[in-house]
């Protein structure tokens, strides 16, 4: 019983973090279309900005995190504004944006690895922080840097959520996922609110790469491992919709748990996979809602 | 001329190209061994580009794991080898019905779906067989791979006197590959794929039955580049899961294609002489350097073709072919014209 107490709660605290990296993912894909094959490696310059700061001011320097993270969405904008925009815009169909974006992306994402490969070599890295250690209940361990992790994933989607849904950029963005020929004819800037989603959407993987480096290895290649479990993510909550990105990610988190406690440590993900293709055959827009929803 | 004359040489004109420079190439530019080995590589990634051209590029459902069935392709071959002794030369057919079956099964449900569906469903599956053939180590040996032992000379094992030998046959394969490509394309199949890819709904309502010629497509696609993996197999006489399923391999297979041309037959070839080389010769380069500069060197001609023209190289060369003949003088070129 604690065995199984402990995989639901270790699922649940990884399985926020994985819902911010999706929502991020959600953010971009959804609204924007843009399938970012580079989107958890820029969770990976968010976990070595981490070091760096962890390094230079000790555990003080996780207090800037969302400086982290700003500086990643920035970087994200800049790689739409220059390299992405350009297809966004004379793409005939859906399908004919996504090919160019995807092989930028990865290429953009081969990038970044490289560079954090020549800058900080492949050796495997962690930081200690204040965070470190656990607390003890009754023979379940929690993770400090896990908890802090979770709540501040919460706090993110919480905040995420209220944009989106509450404030004036949310509602062009969602026009803009509803219908963008109308959205621009009453003056929404599509080109724009794309370039700020996009921003948004990695600054979020930034930022759980910040929370990532408290408890991860950290490597140039770190991230990449997490970039199938976010598209896998964001399609069992349904393309676009935040909520079900969170949901979904503690989902994620419990079955990954679950399948390495009781079935092998290695086969972890297969269990999630296997959700993957189950889903897309059962229920193709993901396990809550169709089509988007924001 | 006879149409039907006319529809056969349109067909047989890239594979006898291809298999005809490919042929030559030992005798002007491959003076060294060295040259040789990557001249050999580019042409089994060629091969696989040209499979994932079938689906990804005249099908237009980009695939991020092709890989998954170059690995299928390369480690049935092995396992048939090691373990039932039977040759390399009907393994390697083997894999590439398992491969073609695999992928009916897995992707079916994506292929109803938009193209995205598709790029994720092939990136998850080749992780999925990745992580799978890691774990059942006892049949695939796990992180460490397979490995064939070296014969000497024996042509029936896919063993041969020399690298030059060897070279031989893959032009033969590279040949056969890129004769499937122009069969496809220029088959009813090929126009129904193209017209599922420029427009499902229209094709529907024309009655194509978008999902079957979807599913046609990419047994064909998933058999192809199936064989390049036991050609990879035979060159490497080992395999492991990361060369097999690794996403590093799902990225080089849909490369070459990409930025050789998709949707046209000889543009995987292009791609692969391009890139393979590229890629090979900026490693060596660099091998001194930190490692990363010849990852970023690679990413950068990828983003750089890709944003330039991401139609790619093909349609590059078309384009500069039309340029060159534009600045022909107006009088000239009516003269040839009339």
């Amino acid at each position: 019983m604690a065995t199984l107490i402990q995989v639901i709660i270790s699922g649940i605290l990884v399985g926020g973090l994985y819902g911010i990296i999706s929502s991020g993912l959600s953010l971009s894909f959804g609204i924007s279309k843009i399938a970012n094959f580079a989107h958890a490696d820029f969770m990976t310059i968010g976990m070595f900005g981490t070091l760096l700061l962890i390094q230079g001011i000790g555990s003080w320097g996780l207090l800037a995190a969302p400086v982290v993270a700003a500086v990643v969405g920035i970087l994200g904008m800049l790689v739409y504004l220059v390299l992405l925009r350009r297809s966004d815009l004379r793409a005939v169909n859906e399908d004919e944006a996504h090919l160019p974006q995807v092989v930028i992306t990865a290429g953009v994402g081969i990038l970044i690895q490289s560079l954090l490969l020549v800058f900080f070599g492949s050796n495997d890295r962690s930081v200690s922080t204040a965070l470190d250690g656990s607390f003890q209940l009754g023979g379940i361990s929690v993770s400090k840097a896990q908890l802090v992790a979770f709540l501040v994933s919460l706090l993110a989607f919480v905040v995420i959520d209220l944009v989106v849904n509450r404030s004036e950029f949310g509602r062009a963005l969602r026009a803009i996922v509803d219908d963008g020929e109308a959205a621009s004819s009453v003056g929404v800037n599509r080109s724009r609110m794309v370039a700020a989603s996009m921003g948004l959407g990695v600054g979020l993987a930034g930022l759980a790469g910040t929370l990532l480096a408290t408890y991860q290895t950290i490597t140039p290649t770190a991230g990449f491992n997490y970039l199938a479990m976010a598209f896998v993510v964001i399609i069992l909550g349904g393309l676009g919709s935040i909520r079900g990105a969170f949901v979904a990610g503690m989902i994620v988190g419990v079955t990954q748990q679950a399948t390495g406690t009781y079935v092998a440590l290695d086969l972890q993900n297969v269990a999630i996979w296997i959700l993957f293709l189950g889903v897309l055959l059962v229920r193709p827009h993901g396990l809550f809602g169709r089509g988007i929803t924001l | 001329m006879n149409p039907l004359l006319h529809k056969a040489g349109r067909v047989s004109l890239p594979p006898v190209a291809v298999g005809l420079i490919a042929l030559s190439l030992p005798f002007w530019l491959i003076q060294q061994q060295y040259v040789l080995s990557v001249v050999t590589i580019s042409m089994v990634w060629a091969i696989a580009g040209l499979g994932w051209n079938v689906i990804g590029g005249f099908g237009g459902l980009l695939s991020f794991g092709h890989s998954v069935f170059f690995g299928i392709g390369a480690y049935t071959t092995a396992l048939l080898t090691i373990h039932l002794g039977v040759t390399p030369w009907i393994g390697m057919f083997v894999g590439a019905a398992l491969a073609a079956v695999v992928g009916m099964v897995f992707t079916y449900p994506a292929l109803r779906l938009k193209g995205v569906y598709f790029t994720l469903a092939t990136f998850v599956l080749t992780l999925l067989v990745g992580d799978l053939t890691t774990h059942f180590a006892s049949l695939t040996g796990g992180d460490q791979g397979l490995s064939l032992p070296f014969t000497r000379d024996d042509p029936g094992a896919f063993q041969f006197s020399s690298k030059l030998v060897f070279y031989f046959v893959m032009v033969g394969f590279l040949t056969v590959a890129t004769l499937v490509g122009s069969l496809v394309s220029n088959s009813r199949l090929g126009l129904f794929l193209r017209a599922s890819r420029d427009d499902p709904d229209a094709a529907r309502a024309a009655g194509v039955d978008v999902t079957r010629v979807r599913l046609v497509g990419l047994m064909i696609s998933a058999a192809v580049t199936s064989v390049a993996g036991s050609l990879m197999l035979e060159y490497l006489r080992l395999i492991d899961p990361l060369t097999a399923f690794g996403s590093g391999t799902a990225f080089i297979i849909g490369l070459v294609a990409l930025v050789g041309g998709r949707g046209t037959v000889v543009g995987p070839v292009i791609g692969a002489a391009v890139l393979i080389p590229a890629q090979q010769v900026l490693s060596s380069t660099f091998a001194s350097g930190p490692p990363g500069l010849s990852g970023i060197a690679y990413a950068l001609i990828v983003i750089l073709i890709m944003s330039v023209d991401y139609r790619g190289l093909h349609h590059l060369l078309v384009r500069l072919g039309r340029a060159a003949r534009r600045a022909v003088p107006v009088g000239r070129r009516r003269a040839e014209e009339v």
